[in-house]
């Protein structure tokens, strides 16, 4: 499956600080010469705009890292279970995969609306329900081939030894799917991330980051408006990063 | 009367197996012939090796005992019982030519396994006296791919005798191995099936390992796999090294080796090759 060479670790981490340096000072550059107009500002407008103002985007930070939490794990839940339930009983399988499907293809920009009109209270569940919407699918079916992925020989010897369906789940077919729940893990990350803030769109109280993001897009706040964006890539892609080091100490243990 | 009840006051076999004829469709017109008309017996406590050409359905016999596949046409039965009774029991040791351990349970927990899926506690001293009898002791907490090859194919060995099983399978187990490992295997294997005396079948396609090992070795045809020939090992036990020097065995093996080989691509006029 998916495998990572061990070696070059901490080459590829002093490659990956030296270009985010370099990113880093083109940024600053660019910005403090106006070079790609005014709404660039340099680097620093931004970590002063994130210094000055801590207590706004701690709060915002504080309340989209809950939902997005919340959601990342409602959304990996119903992925499992949902997973779960078409490994076992074999005739689900398809209907729960043609459902599951279905509601990933549901257009986000139209429901959105749709949800804040439809049920009263619904801004606050609204950046919730698109979090969990954006882990689920990935985790349905990532989880589903990996409950699927145990090898022929370990299913041989575990009937040979007279396991049923439970024993036969438990001793063989959730472990082997470990790195799959990781790994639907580490992508679900990011993606609750962005549903979160996607849903915070439409409002949230208090504001969060993906409030702060239009409002201040609206107010032509640049900094503010910067700082929010940073903060949420920041989020997410550390979260990313944390998880795939779980991936790969998964795959070492559980991987074949 | 007489005949059936003198029928009945024989001892079951441990394996019989009677007119057994195992098809896979392999498409919706075709479909393959595995084995075909296998009668084959095995006593209480005998070790019969089942060698034949490659692809010629050894695997197969071994499946269908194993309870992992049902014959086409014909009976399987194990102590009079079809192998999944036997299965069901927990009374069944297996091992494969791929080890099939666990990779995230240590070789200690991998021995285990058939207690846990039992639904029983793992016994301890057996699981240690085990590890000593296939010489692991100090890596019980290893994990398979920490393990060379032979050493996981012992700890397989080891899972497969966990239970005491009563009949013991072994398809083509030090098969991945090299020369050495695998006559150093063998010599261990003899050992401790001599202590244990567990109905034993294996396949392999080596002929020097189903005589040293076996009473009796049956020879498959090519497929659809047939039993041509069967033929009692005399040598007495326990057997060792020495043995595999001797004229006696080289005869017997030549023997063997021919009848596998007889009828093969000779015949098909492919001998120029």
């Amino acid at each position: 499956m998916r495998r990572h060479g061990g070696g070059g670790r901490i080459g590829s981490v002093v490659g990956g600080l030296v270009g985010l340096m370099l990113v880093g000072l083109a940024w600053e550059i660019s910005g403090q010469l106006g070079m790609l107009g005014s709404r660039w500002p340099p680097l620093s407008d931004i970590v002063a705009a994130l210094i000055d103002r801590r207590d706004v985007f701690l709060r915002a930070s504080r309340a989209t890292m809950t939902d997005a939490l919340i959601g990342w794990m409602v959304g990996l839940a119903i992925g499992f279970a949902l997973a779960l339930v078409g490994h076992l009983i074999t005739v689900l399988r398809r209907p729960i995969g043609r459902f599951a499907t279905i509601v990933n293809s549901v257009p986000w920009v139209a429901l959105g609306p749709l949800l804040v009109v439809a049920i009263a209270g619904a801004q606050q569940l609204t950046p919730l329900l698109f979090a969990t919407l954006a882990v689920f699918f990935a985790g349905f079916v990532s989880i589903s081939s990996g409950l699927q992925a145990s090898s022929a020989a370990h299913h041989d010897v575990l009937s040979a030894l007279g396991a049923g369906k439970w024993t036969r789940l438990r001793r063989l077919e959730l472990p082997t799917a470990v790195p799959s729940i990781v790994y639907a893990a580490k992508l679900g990350a990011p993606a609750s991330m962005f549903g979160v803030v996607f849903g915070e769109w439409f409002g949230s109280d208090p504001p969060a980051l993906g409030l702060l993001i239009v409002t201040t897009l609206r107010q032509l706040q640049t900094d503010l408006l910067w700082a929010s964006a940073m903060l949420t890539a920041i989020f997410a892609v550390v979260a990313f990063a944390l998880l795939a080091g779980l991936e790969r100490a998964a795959i070492l243990r559980y991987g074949p | 009367m007489n005949a059936a009840t003198s029928e009945r006051s024989d001892p079951i076999p441990a394996i019989a197996i009677e007119g057994v004829t195992k098809e896979f469709s392999i498409s919706r017109r075709h479909s393959l012939v595995a084995v075909q008309d296998i009668d084959l017996a095995v006593a209480q406590g005998e070790f019969v090796a089942v060698i034949g050409p490659s692809g010629c359905g050894k695997s197969t016999i071994l499946r269908m005992l194993a309870g992992l596949e049902s014959p086409t046409t014909g009976t399987v039965l194990l102590n009079g019982a079809a192998p999944a009774q036997l299965v069901a029991a927990h009374r069944l040791g297996v091992a494969f030519q791929e080890h099939a351990l666990l990779p995230w349970l240590s070789a200690w927990d991998n021995i285990a396994l058939p207690y846990r899926v039992m639904g029983a506690r793992p016994d301890a001293d057996r699981i240690s006296s085990l590890i000593g009898l296939v010489g692991l002791s100090g890596f019980e907490r290893a994990r398979p791919k920490q393990l060379s090859g032979g050493m996981r194919q012992r700890i397989a060995i080891a899972r497969a005798l966990a239970l005491e099983p009563e009949l013991l399978l072994l398809d083509e187990p030090f098969g991945a191995l090299d020369a050495v490992t695998r006559r150093r295997m063998n010599l261990e294997l003899q050992s401790i099936w001599s202590e244990q005396r567990i109905t034993s079948v294996l396949v392999t396609h080596s002929v020097d390992e189903a005589i040293f090992l076996a009473d009796r070795v049956f020879v498959l045809t090519e497929r659809p796999g047939r039993i041509k020939m069967v033929e009692r090992v005399p040598f007495p036990r326990p057997r060792d090294r020495a043995l595999m020097a001797t004229p006696e065995f080289h005869h017997l093996a030549d023997e063997l080796t021919l009848a596998i080989d007889d009828g093969g691509v000779g015949e098909t006029g492919g001998s120029a090759r």
